[in-house]
């Protein structure tokens, strides 16, 4: 993307203007039993400029990053901020002030690798699949790479770039259990950095591929879960899901001035003890994290949002309205899709943080109970009831993994259940291979030790 | 560049690169949206863009890309790598675009929105909702009008114009009565004109009213085998696991549980499902598939019994089972012969379904959830909404063993379904 210069065009106006330069750069790349089934990429760049009068936002913009086109949106934006503000002023008259600038890029300093290289490093993964278990029913590899990068300018001086890529690759896997019926399960592997930074040689991918494969077999003679409240220990992937979906979303300050019951409970206890729950800008413990976001969509700087402190409900995730509205401190959460939408509250790097117990020890502590490994999506919702799916996991009897267990749902009420939780590993593992849905996608990363805790489990 | 001159250059740069085959897509688009946050109309949203897909194959290996910077260097970099892409790509003769047809132009709704009654419907849901429903929260909602003006083209002389403008509508709701939360819950709907109140399209009058109902909800008191009726917000969930297994991936993968299905009953008798993208009836119509043919409707379930498979025109060409007439969705189920009370009365112990939050099914169609926005119902009554409450089945036994339809069916825009009332399902 080629960087314009915004500031000259935002000093001269009055009232508050913010112009975001952006493009999206994705492409995909995906076997089929070995046949080439998607081979793409896409690239969406423009310019957008947003402008806030009299409570009200207007917001306009265009596929095109010339002096005419930001003129354009500029006025555009302008207009329509004034035509809300005028006929209906909002609540919120003044934005949390903000000031920041910065520039963050974490592109790959590597040689660029062809399309044709890629799809050569996928095959070889698809081959080692495809020559050590050729019983398997179905199998798809799929590689997807993904560069958001911004240019930010506003009125009120702050300055922003960055170019955050991530990089994914999934493996599913389908087998017959005995009954002639398929049995699937998937293995997403992601990082932050483009291609070149994460992944090298296919062959680092096969013990991963092995370790898949085993569990699949396995789950060919999976029995069904037990419905009902169970005590379960959730490996460190669900605990992500778990901070962002059942956590996450309810401490969003737009959800929670529209009703969620997080707003009830700040300075409660809402967990036990052992839980924090941050989500993180950046960096956690000096390690730099899978979506590092230094500088928001509004040219804030992102700072660290603490959710629950040692089972204490703390605060919530916010932009300039929502900080001006509670009248608390800017977090740095406005982010945008594309460059076609407005920043909205989005989480970052959400996390529980890790305790200190060992995860054979927390096993050996269940009687009568199941070990969750691995999850497919979530949903959040006001009453801070949340839903995962499980894809993997396993019976616990008498302290022992038994039964591999069918695909089912666990779910509860976060405030309630976080309560029950009473060992936390002391290992953490980080996500990035998804999305978050709300009005618009947007990448971020989930992450937490293993869990121990009590939860409802769907089943017969 | 003008249009004309744009695709023909672009045509040309891919065949001087060595493309045999290639398919364009250029799309204008205009957008208008008006946004409500907490009952303020407080962002009024413009955007336009412009994009070309382009689809080249060369030698028998595809590769697609698309972009929205249209200049002449753009392009020229466009072609340069969809060569590199297409270069590793491995060969398949299954790869294909369409044949030459008729040159034909279509439009659908209007090319400009109507933005002072697009304010006027906003403004008046807003007021609706704080008059008759004091305690729910209107979190979000937004309007917006979405044109778009594409040409479909390709090198064996495909050449179509679509012209679309189309409304499109949603709310996000979450009552509170003191300390007492509702589960949120959302619809929308899509439509060529604005001539009702949004309260009035999509159910969501009725949506509203049991939102405030459900501050106060109950847990069910023990796990039982009973019936689910699934509204027509929750019906998406499992004819999508249908439609989907009767498309390109689980097909040409061999692991669809209706793989040999045509012809045979993969429903109950009482379902009747259409795919309806010709007849303008919704606002989700479209006129042309993603493979450049004209779309026509098809009914894809009759009483029971599948028609047809979903397959493109590549999916075809690797399974070797008929290309479909169209992508799928525009669903219209018909209607049944009970009314909603009636499929209520029948029920000795279920759950009335409002929104179904779980993960997706497997390959088998096996699934668990949480029943949202749901209410349970013994002796044929509705008796309370229920909270922390999960349903677990199979989709495909669900959609075979249905036992009632309603008379009573929603529009949404982009689809038509009625309730359906099935048995036999895990409630805990």
């Amino acid at each position: 993307m080629k960087k314009q210069p915004l500031t000259g065009l935002v000093r001269d106006l009055n009232g508050y203007v913010e112009l975001r330069l952006q493009e999206n750069r994705n492409s995909g790349i995906m076997l089929l039993n070995g046949d080439l089934v998607a081979n793409n990429k896409q690239t969406k760049s423009g310019i957008s400029a947003r402008s806030f009068y009299q409570g009200c936002w207007g917001f306009a913009s265009y596929p095109d990053a010339s002096t005419d086109a930001i003129n354009k949106v500029i006025k555009a934006a302008g207009d329509n901020a004034k035509l809300l503000g005028t006929r209906a002023p909002g609540h919120v008259q003044n934005l949390s002030p903000s000031l920041f600038s910065g520039e963050f890029d974490f592109s790959s300093k590597r040689p660029v690798i062809s399309s044709r290289q890629r799809i050569e490093y996928v095959r070889s993964v698809d081959a080692y699949i495809a020559d050590k278990y050729p019983d398997l029913m179905a199998r798809r590899v799929m590689l997807r790479t993904e560069d958001m990068e911004k240019q930010f300018s506003s009125s009120g001086g702050s300055e922003g770039y960055s170019m955050i890529p991530r990089s994914m690759l999934y493996v599913f896997l389908t087998a017959e259990n005995s009954r002639g019926e398929p049995i699937d399960m998937f293995e997403p592997i992601s990082d932050r950095g483009q291609f070149e930074d994460c992944f090298d040689d296919p062959a680092s991918l096969h013990l991963v591929i092995d370790e898949l494969v085993e569990h699949l077999m396995k789950k060919t003679e999976a029995v069904a879960a037990e419905a009902g409240l169970k005590e379960v220990i959730l490996a460190g992937e669900l605990t992500g899901m778990l901070a962002h979906e059942a956590v996450g979303h309810t401490t969003e300050a737009d959800l929670v001035r529209g009703g969620s019951v997080a707003g009830d409970y700040v300075d409660q206890q809402v967990a036990s003890s052992l839980v924090s729950m941050v989500d993180f800008a950046h960096t956690m413990n000096g390690e730099l994290l899978q979506v590092p976001v230094h500088i928001d969509d509004e040219g804030v700087e992102a700072k660290d949002a603490v959710l629950i402190e040692q089972g204490m409900l703390k605060g919530f995730m916010h932009n300039r309205e929502s900080a001006s509205f509670y009248e608390t401190s800017l977090t740095g959460n406005a982010r945008a899709f594309t460059f076609s939408d407005e920043p909205l509250i989005r989480m970052r790097n959400t996390a529980v943080l890790p305790g200190n117990d060992k995860l054979d020890e927390m096993i050996s502590s269940v009687e009568d109970g199941y070990y969750l490994m691995k999850t497919g999506n979530g949903q959040a919702d006001s009453t801070s009831e949340f839903m995962f799916s499980v894809t993997l996991g396993y019976e616990i009897k008498n302290g022992q993994l038994g039964n591999s267990i069918q695909d089912t749902t666990i779910s509860g009420i976060a405030f309630d259940m976080l309560k029950t939780v009473d060992m936390l590993s002391s290992d953490m593992v980080w996500n990035c291979s998804g999305y978050c849905g709300k009005k618009q996608m947007i990448p971020v990363s989930m992450g937490g030790p293993a869990m121990k805790c009590q939860i409802n489990m769907g089943g017969q | 560049m003008h249009q004309d001159q744009l695709i023909n250059s672009c045509l040309d740069k891919m065949k001087a690169a060595g493309f045999d085959r290639v398919q364009l897509e250029l799309d204008e688009s205009e957008k208008h949206e008006l946004n409500q946050q907490h009952a303020e109309i407080n962002l009024l949203r413009t955007g336009f863009n412009t994009s070309l897909q382009v689809v080249g194959i060369q030698d028998s290996r595809r590769a697609s890309l698309s972009l929205n910077n249209l200049d002449e260097s753009a392009i020229d970099q466009a072609v340069a790598d969809l060569t590199d892409m297409a270069e590793g790509s491995p060969q398949d003769e299954a790869y294909d675009i369409a044949p030459n047809q008729p040159q034909q132009q279509f439009s659908l709704g209007s090319k400009q929105p109507d933005a002072e009654l697009m304010y006027d419907r906003l403004a008046a849901f807003i007021d609706y909702s704080k008059t008759n429903h004091p305690t729910t929260i209107l979190e979000e909602a937004a309007i917006d009008f979405t044109h778009h003006k594409s040409r479909i083209v390709n090198s064996q002389g495909v050449n179509f114009t679509v012209s679309k403008g189309v409304y499109n509508a949603y709310a996000m709701f979450t009552s509170k009565s003191g300390s007492d939360t509702s589960s949120f819950n959302y619809s929308g709907f899509s439509s060529f004109s604005l001539d009702k109140e949004i309260q009035q399209e999509a159910h969501l009058a009725e949506l509203l009213k049991q939102s405030e109902e459900q501050v106060s909800t109950r847990q069910i008191t023990e796990k039982f085998n009973g019936d689910l009726i699934i509204t027509p917000h929750a019906m998406d969930d499992f004819i999508g696991f249908l439609s989907t297994n009767i498309s390109n991936g689980q097909m040409i993968a061999g692991t669809s549980i209706y793989k040999e299905a045509i012809n045979t009953v993969v429903t109950s008798p009482l379902i009747t499902l259409h795919c309806l993208p010709a007849s303008k009836q919704l606002a989700s119509a479209y006129p042309l598939t993603g493979d450049g043919f004209v779309a026509s409707d098809m009914t894809l379930i009759q009483q029971g019994i599948l028609q047809s498979y979903l397959l493109s025109q590549f999916g075809s060409n690797k399974t070797g089972l008929p290309m479909a007439v169209n992508d799928g969705d525009c669903m219209v189920m018909d209607a049944g012969q009970s009314s909603l009370d009636d499929l209520i009365a029948g029920v000795e112990k279920g759950i009335l379904l409002g929104r179904f939050s779980g993960g997706s099914p497997n390959d088998k169609g096996d699934f668990s959830g949480v029943a949202k926005n749901s209410y349970y119902i013994e002796n044929g009554k509705i008796q309370y909404p229920v909270s922390e409450t999960m349903v677990s089945g199979n989709i495909a036994s669900v959609l075979m063993n249905i036992n009632a339809v309603s008379q009573q069916r929603v529009d949404f825009g982009h689809a038509i379904f009625p309730w359906v009332r099935s048995p036999g399902l895990v409630i805990s």
